[in-house]
């Protein structure tokens, strides 16, 4: 059993969770709110919307993927080097926005998030 | 034998173009007027990650389409990965382009992400074969 795998299904899932719940009531509502009084175009709002439940939909999907790598360990290594950068993508735009743009770490707090998940995920790679 | 997937160059081209798009069509039209924007600071640094970080994805998923193309032991989890991750993108954008507007070309993405579904599933069918064959 891929104990390193499961583990980062469970972070991605909370993650998700995190984002959809809390986000949304937190970012996407306020902006919902703001966005339709203002003349905006259809592709403007519609993007937005899109990259929000995205990234709720993206969550939901790496967390199958995690889970079902650990019964298929012929692509496992595959599917949780997927994981790994593409959360260490996140991970470092999320260290690096808060500090660069806002000049504090805790503006962009995410990283507290996406940092263990790409660690666990590195670990069920060289471990698969 | 393992033979290449050109698929994956295919899907890999046109994540390529995707990152442009995103960064240089879409940085200046959408993100830059929330980020201009008098939406609360919380709102506006979550909506910049998300962003940024969408770019940043794009640009791994670029380079995982070289990796799978390179490295026949790890292209079915790789290919299978981005199937399932650009038809979560490409199903949205035509649901809810279509749902939020009621017309599916107001956000035209899936336009991008339904073909690298489909070119990612090609090469995985390829890669499986591979694996399978390994395998016994």
């Amino acid at each position: 059993m891929q104990y390193w795998g499961l583990i980062t299904a469970c972070l991605l899932f909370i993650t998700g969770c995190i984002h959809y719940f809390a986000g949304g009531k937190l970012v996407w509502a306020p902006m919902l709110d703001q966005w339709q009084n203002v003349k905006q175009r259809k592709l403007v709002k519609g993007t937005l919307g899109l990259i929000w439940h995205g990234v709720s939909v993206w969550f939901v999907a790496m967390t199958i993927l995690a889970i079902y790598a650990c019964f298929t360990p012929q692509i496992a290594q595959g599917i949780y080097l997927t994981l790994t950068v593409m959360n260490l993508a996140f991970a470092v735009t999320a260290t690096l926005y808060g500090k660069l743009v806002y000049g504090r770490f805790g503006a962009s707090p995410q990283w507290l998030f996406f940092w263990p998940i790409t660690i666990s995920a590195f670990l069920a790679f060289i471990s698969a | 034998m393992y033979v290449k997937s050109k698929w994956n160059l295919a899907a890999l081209a046109i994540m390529a173009l995707t990152v442009v798009a995103h960064a240089f069509g879409g940085g200046p039209e959408i993100w830059e007027p929330v980020f201009a924007s008098g939406l609360n600071e919380t709102v506006r640094i979550s909506m910049g990650l998300v962003w940024h970080g969408l770019t940043g994805l794009f640009i791994v998923m670029t380079a995982l389409g070289a990796v799978a193309y390179f490295k026949p032991d790890l292209s079915a989890g790789i290919n299978l990965s981005m199937v399932l991750t650009n038809l979560t993108f490409g199903l949205l954008a035509l649901i809810y382009g279509y749902v939020s507007t009621g017309n599916v070309w107001v956000l035209p993405q899936w336009i991008l992400f339904l073909p690298m579904a489909i070119f990612t599933f090609l090469a995985l069918k390829t890669a499986l074969k591979h694996t399978l064959k390994k395998g016994h």
